[in-house]
Formats: structure tokens, C-alpha cells, sequence
């Protein structure tokens, strides 16, 4: 029985199987999506015309191959998500679509002429695209507080946030309007809104998937990524996305390196251990608890200390202001009132940093990347929290940490901030306790590790410690008596 | 971690915002320059954390991470 339950690999499997048709699997998401996104704001756009066309299209082509079973074509199949719903952050071209990026301005630019390489490769993989999803304006949050769209609820307990800046693609996923999305994260994009939501999330390597046609924010820093509710779709769907892009300059994967061959390995021989300092520092106790639980079950007794990671951060602090500034100087000179008051101050002090303070920043980038590359010549693992804590309440402008009041905007970013300033891959692993909200782990290599962070996720799933069930929205009063 | 320094002083802070506002030509409305000050404010004291780290002359800007320096 497919339902909002289901896992990608189980749609594929039964379209595939012809227990179920891609139209039917897609008519009963966009279903779940009329009845529950009033709610949850999710979605900035349904496509439903064109998820209805894609569905068809996988359907005849499995009518086209089990005519032709028995001739020359015997042997060809569907492809991997064939009949799989996905949707992403609308920061993705779409094509037919304006690309908002969470913004009022880009309601004026024209719709996407063609969808962007990772929306390709998923249509070119079967999955049916759904619409497009919300987001904090032009990436610059960590809440999806939007005041154009209204913000995503977070489908634990919708008087909180869904995270961001991908909250739309996380909370998505975690209601069971999809079982994949596709986000973006520059300092914790994907990861922050995985961890308070209770989903996976994988920010890969910087350089190994194409950004062509995602909408940027901080080139230095973006990278794009997948959502889902377990390992194995979200090792399905990074497959899917992997595409080498010559046309990306950021691009510079080694070798197409699929996930899901040994996403069973296991962890013998793994060295894995806890990053300590900064990262424990700027935690709650329900996220040490957290690392702790994670921890354990992979027998990871080593702490490490990274150096300067409070640095580390103040610099992908600075360069996201001003690459981010930079970016939206035109716009920010002639129509600086059209933009979401939360954002719009950010980038206008943003556009005014000064040379010496980036290209230091830049510099510290490359000194901490070569510090944190010799710690994994002995250690293939870190674990840290994703967040310093739950999901925020809706409108909360500051929160404690660690005994320190600090904006909730910003400060949900300090743990997934140093690590995509250097680019590594980071599995986010979630994990639910009853009557609380969820807190995400996350799971780090060295550069081009996917495979390794995936495998350790998946035994994390394997072992129960992690997982990410379909939201049933908790009574608000009983949340909020645990999540602070 | 606390920077070293002193943090600037906000007359510092006001007179940096209005002349690089004004070399971009970049207007920064009334209403929106309290907020433009506490963001450059913060902004600032991040830089102050980097820029008082003593950084070797041969360390370069590498934005792009190729797998054979990994």
C-alpha cells in the first residue's frame, strides 16, 4: 500500500512492479498537498499539470516495456524514481516558472526558460515534480520567516519554525507531501531545517553537484542537496542528482561516485569521533544528548577539538554579507523597500563590507581548511549537532544558548556554519523522541566522502537511533513544555 | 570568543556606513539605516575575530576545492 508513509524507493519499486500507477501515486500526493498545506505553507507553487503529464509519461513507458518484453528491448527498465513525487526550493529554475528565490522582486523577471540541471536529472531519473516550495527571501535565514509568503510551519508543531532557509523542503518532506526535495545550503541551508524537522538531509562536498540554474546567493559558499525520510532515498536521490557539469565553475567532482552500491557496508574500521570545543560550546543539552545518543551507537569515544572554529565562523559570516550584498547591489540601490524587511537591512550593511575584511575572511577559509584536512588523516568521522537547539517558536526573534541570548535568525546557523565554509560533506541523521521535538546530528567527512557519511547514516537508521516518521503534529502546549 | 581589540566606537561604524554608502551610490533610507548600523555593527565585530588572526603571507583565496588538493 503506497501512501504518504512511503519511501521513494518503495514508490519505484511498485510502479515499477505495476502495483500502483505513477498517475495514482501522484493524484494522491497532490491530494495530501490540497488537504495539508493550507496549514503547513509549504508550497509557493503546485505544478500540477506538469506532474500529472510526467506521471503519465512514466506509466507509458512501462506499458511500452512490457509490450516489448520478450523482443530485442527485453532488459530495459524504468528509471530509478520512476513515478517518485519530489519538489524543490524555488530557488530552482522550473521551467514555465519565475524563479522567486523567496523574493517579491523576482515576481517581475521572466519564467524559466529551461529547469535547472538538477531538476533535469531528477525528470531524467522518472520522479514527478510537484512545485516549488518556500524558502527565507534570496537564502538569507535560517527560520523561512517570509514576510511576502508567509512562513513554513514546522509539521511537528506548526507554532514553530520550520528551519530554513529550505524550511519549505524540509517541512515537505517531513508531512509526507514528498517523500524527496531538493534545498540549498550555504551555512546550513539544508542541515538546519533537516535537524528541526526531523528529516535527512545531505549537503554534499562543495563543487560535487551543479548549482546551473539554482538561483545563487553566496557563490563561494552554495551548495545544493536532497531531503527525504530515510538514508536510502536520500543516497537514491544524491545518485540521481550526481551529473558532471562543465558549466558549473564551482563544479569539481572527481568521478560520478554512486551511494547506494554500499550504503550497507556498515562502519567497521571507521575512526570516528565527536568535534568538541566550539561545537559543544554552542549547544543546548538536548543536542549534546543528542551527539551523545549518536555518539554511542557508533562507538565513537574520541573528542576532538577543532582550533579557531569561532573564527571560522565570524568569516563565513563576513563573506556571506558581502558576496550576498554584492549580489543584490543593482536592486538594492533602486527598490531596496521591495525587500522582506528581515532580509533587506542584512544585505544593504552586507553590500558595504569592506575589501581587506572579505579577502581576509577568504584567506582564513583556506588556513582552516588545511587545519581541519589534517584532522581526518586520522579520523574518518565528526559528529556535532546540526542545531544548537529545537525548533524556535514562530516570530521569536532571540533564544538562549548555552546561556546567551542570541538572535534566532543567525544563531541557528553557529554549528552547520564552519562546515560548509570548507566545503565537507554532512549527512544530517534526525532524531525523535516522543512528546519532543526532533534535533538533527550531523555526520561529517573529508571532501568527496558522500558515500561514507551516507553509510554511517544509514546504519544509524538501521540501528533505530535515527529516523524520520511523517509528522503528526503534536498539541502545541505539551511541545512547547519540552522544546526549550 | 571575544575579539582582542576594542570594538569600533558607533560614531566609527555610522561614519563607515554613510561614506561607503556613498562612494557605491548606494541611498540608504532613513527608516532603514538603524538596522543597517546594527547589521555593519555585527558585521564588523565578526571581521574584528578574523582580522586580529595572525595569517601567513602564503596562505591564498581557494574557492574552489579540486580533489587533488584534498
Amino acid at each position: 500500500m503506497i501512501g504518504a508513509e512511503s519511501s521513494a524507493v518503495e514508490i519505484a519499486a511498485a510502479v515499477a512492479g505495476g502495483q500502483v500507477s505513477a498517475l495514482e501515486v501522484v493524484r494522491a500526493a497532490l491530494d495530501r498537498i490540497d488537504r495539508v498545506d493550507g496549514k503547513l505553507n509549504c508550497f509557493t507553487a503546485i505544478t500540477r499539470e506538469r506532474a500529472l503529464t510526467e506521471a503519465a509519461a512514466v506509466d507509458a513507458k512501462r506499458a511500452l516495456l512490457l509490450k516489448n518484453s520478450g523482443t530485442a528491448k527485453t532488459g530495459e527498465t524504468l528509471p530509478p524514481l520512476a513515478g517518485v513525487p519530489y519538489a524543490v526550493k524555488n530557488l530552482f529554475d522550473v521551467q514555465g516558472l519565475t524563479t522567486l528565490a523567496g523574493s517579491k522582486i523576482n515576481r517581475g523577471l521572466p519564467p524559466a526558460r529551461q529547469d535547472a540541471v538538477l531538476v533535469a536529472r531528477m525528470r531524467a531519473a522518472g520522479a514527478v515534480l510537484l512545485g516549488a516550495l518556500n524558502m527565507d527571501e534570496y537564502a538569507y535565514g535560517f527560520t523561512t520567516e517570509n514576510t511576502h509568503y508567509g512562513p513554513a510551519h514546522n509539521p511537528h508543531d506548526p507554532s514553530r519554525t520550520a528551519g530554513g532557509s529550505s524550511g519549505g523542503s524540509a517541512a515537505a518532506v517531513a508531512a509526507g507531501l514528498a517523500p524527496i526535495a531538493l534545498g540549498s545550503d550555504t551555512n546550513g541551508s539544508i542541515r538546519v531545517p533537516s535537524s528541526l524537522c526531523g528529516v535527512f538531509g545531505l549537503k554534499p562536498t562543495y563543487g560535487r553537484l551543479s548549482r546551473r540554474g539554482s538561483y545563487p546567493f553566496v557563490a563561494s559558499l552554495d551548495h545544493l542537496g536532497p531531503f527525504a525520510r530515510s538514508a536510502s532515498d536520500l543516497a537514491a536521490a544524491y545518485d540521481a542528482l550526481q551529473f558532471a557539469d562543465a558549466d558549473d565553475p564551482a563544479y569539481s567532482a572527481p568521478a560520478i561516485e554512486p551511494a547506494l552500491p554500499g550504503l550497507r557496508a556498515g562502519i567497521a574500521g571507521l575512526r570516528i569521533a565527536v568535534a568538541a570545543g566550539y561545537f559543544e560550546e554552542n549547544a543546548e543539552p538536548v543536542a549534546l544528548e543528542a551527539v551523545a545518543s549518536v555518539a554511542r551507537a557508533l562507538g565513537a569515544g574520541r573528542r576532538i577539538d577543532i582550533p579557531e572554529t569561532a573564527r571560522a565562523r565570524a568569516a563565513a559570516f563576513v563573506i556571506t554579507a558581502s558576496e550576498g550584498g554584492n549580489l543584490h547591489l543593482p536592486d538594492l540601490k533602486a527598490r531596496a523597500h521591495d525587500f522582506d524587511p528581515l532580509t533587506r537591512e542584512r544585505f544593504l550593511a552586507g553590500a558595504l563590507t569592506p575589501a581587506a575584511w572579505y579577502l581576509q575572511a577568504q584567506r582564513f577559509r583556506s588556513w582552516y581548511r588545511a587545519q581541519v584536512l589534517e584532522l581526518f588523516r586520522d579520523c574518518d568521522v565528526l559528529l556535532a549537532a546540526a542545531t544548537p537547539r529545537h525548533a524556535t517558536r514562530i516570530g521569536q526573534g532571540t533564544m538562549t544558548i548555552a546561556g546567551e541570548e542570541v538572535p534566532t535568525r543567525p544563531g541557528m546557523g553557529l554549528l552547520t556554519q564552519p562546515i560548509s565554509f570548507i566545503g565537507l560533506p554532512v549527512v544530517v541523521v534526525p532524531l525523535h523522541r516522543a512528546g519532543r521535538m526532533p534535533i538533527g546530528v550531523q555526520i561529517i567527512a573529508a571532501p568527496w566522502k558522500e558515500a561514507l557519511v551516507l553509510r554511517v547514516a544509514a546504519l544509524l537508521e538501521k540501528e533505530g537511533v535515527a529516523s524520520a516518521p511523517v509528522a503528526s503534529p503534536l498539541p502545541s502546549s505539551s511541545a512547547s513544555l519540552r522544546a526549550h | 570568543m571575544k575579539p582582542a581589540q576594542t570594538r569600533p566606537h558607533c560614531h566609527e561604524i555610522e561614519a563607515t556606513v554613510d561614506a561607503s554608502a556613498a562612494i557605491l551610490g548606494l541611498p540608504i533610507a532613513e527608516e532603514h539605516m538603524p538596522g543597517v548600523l546594527a547589521n555593519f555593527e555585527r558585521i564588523a565585530y565578526m571581521a574584528q575575530l578574523v582580522m586580529e588572526f595572525p595569517i601567513g603571507e602564503e596562505v591564498e583565496l581557494a574557492p574552489v576545492f579540486s580533489h587533488d588538493r584534498c
